[in-house]
């Protein structure tokens, strides 16, 4: 299950799964490959992936040996829900 | 000894009668006037309130019954008076067997009327409608022509829509779904076709992109927040597609929906979380998207104190979550037909940025059909939403035009807005209510292309391939003289005037339009440097253009 993202700063040509692999020390399935590479902040160089929970341990000892960029690691991917019925029942059926 | 408040109906006298007649708002009481009674403490701030008498017309019938003829003397000799107080609970019957005491009455805490989740709607589309003046926003051209909508959601139902007397346009080629199979504007009616409903009621010709995010999990209308980076991923290569010189690109992002209880989310404070962690890669792509001039629109939610939605676990402090409360968004909460928030509407501040909500749009009506309310905050963004768009069709983005950045919108949405509660700024309200009535006269001048359709006709795809900078408008250009404005400053494009510079963007516009007539003819060099007039254009110092920064956000 792919359900954390990990953030980091890529400099050049955008990052591909791979050379996301080879930089962070991953093997095939530790990342989403239907989830990609994402871009967050062009601007900034931030892109985004999916890892899995064990990889995403293993990128975050990585991460701990150099100087912490807030912007950089392994942040939360939490569920989100319609702010109305949604399914709940909660504003009642027609 | 409990205590309780009391109405004291009291038997008439002249100095009573007296005091009533002359009783104003700022009166108080000659507690002379009423008897001594052991027990009872008077509310001196309350002048005495005469009570016309009445008695049945018939003998035979009993008074206060539905329907039964009343006489009524207006004679104040024939009236009795009332003043309240605090007494015993012991001591009330000994007050009400006071001589000229007429009868003691409990006087009760009232509230007003609250809606919650579950309350039937008050209302119905056609109320907003008239609260929102569509009608003069439609003489004023203002309906959304030309503006993408982006709904972010649980997908839209064209056909529901139609049906119900709202069609709308759907673009689904720049629409987004998160898996194979699922076709833009032909999803299960729910959530989104309600917000896609909702949206057109100012918006009604806005063109619809379905972002299906919640439909990204196989269990119910739920999402990852992963679904939602993909999709503003999405939403940033429309904005940034190719487009004509003078091509205005305009996108409006309703988002109804978010995450409702802390348990959801990684610990505040842990390098991971989203809540409250302004460097998480969603609430980055909000600001890029932002950047690139999307105007963002989130719900507040619907974690308010006096009726939270279930799913709030009754947490309802700091209970606007991560991009609900994004500095670069507009966060709506919510208010019924009669301008009261409902009582579902989560309160500020926000985790993010501590004064939202923003505003407040109008929800818990009967609309779409695709519930019993149009309700929670999820009807109120999108009804903000469609106001944005409608604003839109006049004030299109345009990079470099100061009076139409998305924080120029947000500001211009927030001095409109018809304040309630407290004045100026609550954590109720935000800064009111929309006020979509205040924006059609300050319409702005129409657009380049309305005035020069000629300037916009359509180029061919190699022109714009070879020369791209002329596909776009001029400003951002590296190094490239910049009519009007500093012309030996940096790279990075900055504004020369206030976000909220408002309809002294004209001039700007001039310029602007100008210089496009110079591609025509050949001579932009000339025009580029012709100096603006008024303002702060050519030429600014360091300090004005800090202080025009500053007044971004």
């Amino acid at each position: 299950m792919y359900s954390l993202m990990f953030q980091f700063r890529h400099r050049g040509d955008p990052p591909t799964l791979d050379s996301v692999r080879s930089a962070y020390g991953l093997v095939g399935g530790d990342v989403d490959e239907a989830f990609g590479v994402v871009a967050t902040d062009q601007a900034e160089g931030l892109y985004v992936v999916l890892l899995t929970p064990l990889a995403a341990r293993q990128v975050e000892a990585a991460l701990a040996r150099s100087p912490r960029d807030p912007a950089v690691g392994v942040f939360s991917n939490p569920r989100v829900e319609p702010m109305g019925d949604g399914g709940t029942g909660s504003f009642g059926p027609v | 000894m409990t205590k309780r408040n009391i109405i004291i109906e009291l038997k008439h006298t002249a100095d009573l009668a007296s005091a009533a007649v002359a009783a104003s708002p700022e009166a108080t009481l000659d507690t002379a006037l009423v008897p001594k009674i052991a027990g009872l403490t008077i509310d001196k701030s309350f002048a005495p309130a005469s009570l016309p008498s009445t008695t049945p017309t018939s003998a035979m019938d009993a008074p206060y019954v539905s329907g039964w003829k009343l006489d009524v003397s207006l004679d104040p000799k024939d009236a009795t008076y009332i003043v309240r107080g605090e007494a015993d609970e012991s001591k009330i019957e000994e007050i009400a067997a006071h001589k000229s005491v007429v009868g003691v009455y409990a006087d009760v805490a009232i509230e007003e009327a609250i809606i919650c989740p579950g309350s039937p709607p008050m209302g119905t589309h056609l109320d907003v409608e008239r609260l929102l003046c569509v009608p003069a926003l439609g003489r004023a051209g203002m309906n959304g022509t030309g503006v993408l909508v982006a709904i972010v959601d649980t997908g839209i139902n064209q056909a529901h829509l139609a049906a119900r007397g709202r069609p709308i346009t759907v673009d689904v080629a720049r629409s987004w779904v998160p898996a194979a199979g699922m076709t833009p504007g032909a999803a299960p009616v729910s959530h989104g076709t309600m917000c896609a409903f909702d949206a057109a009621i100012a918006a009604p010709r806005a063109t619809f992109l379905d972002i299906q995010l919640l439909r990204s999990s196989a269990v119910g209308f739920t999402g990852l927040l992963s679904d939602a980076v993909r999709a503003y991923r999405h939403l940033i290569n429309v904005m940034t597609a190719p487009r004509r010189i003078g091509e205005a690109r305009s996108l409006v992002v309703n988002n109804s929906w978010g995450m409702f209880h802390p348990s959801w989310d990684l610990p505040v404070g842990h390098p991971g979380n989203y809540s409250d962690n302004p460097n998480h890669p969603f609430n980055r792509i909000v600001g890029a998207l932002e950047r690139e001039g999307a105007d963002i629109l989130f719900a507040a939610g619907n974690c308010g104190a006096n009726c939270p939605d279930g799913r709030c676990q009754n947490v309802t402090a700091n209970a606007i979550y991560g991009a609900n409360g994004h500095p670069s968004v507009l966060t709506i909460g919510g208010v019924d037909i009669s301008n009261t928030r409902v009582g579902y509407s989560s309160q500020g501040p926000g985790r993010l940025s501590r004064n939202k909500p923003d505003l407040c749009g109008y929800t818990h009506f009967a609309g779409s059909g695709v519930y019993a309310a149009d309700g929670g905050t999820s009807a109120a963004t999108p009804v903000v939403a469609g106001v944005v768009a409608a604003l839109r069709t006049k004030l299109p983005f345009i990079p470099g035009n100061p009076a139409a950045t998305p924080a120029a919108i947000r500001a211009r949405l927030r001095t409109t807005a018809r304040d309630l509660g407290t004045a100026g700024f609550d954590f109720d309200h935000g800064f009111g209510v929309v006020g979509a009535c205040a924006l059609v006269p300050r319409t702005p001048l129409p657009s380049i292309c309305q005035r020069f359709p000629k300037l916009c006709s359509e180029r061919p795809w190699d022109f714009c391939r070879r020369f791209p900078h002329l596909c776009r408008p001029p400003f951002p250009q590296p190094g490239a003289p910049r009519p009007g404005f500093d012309l030996t400053g940096g790279d990075e494009w900055e504004p020369a005037v206030p976000a909220d510079f408002d309809e002294a963007g004209d001039g700007l516009e001039m310029v602007s339009e100008a210089w496009y007539a110079g591609y025509d003819t050949g001579t932009q060099a000339s025009v580029a440097k012709k100096p603006k007039t008024g303002g702060c254009g050519c030429g600014c110092d360091g300090e004005k253009r800090g202080a025009a920064r500053t007044s971004q956000e």
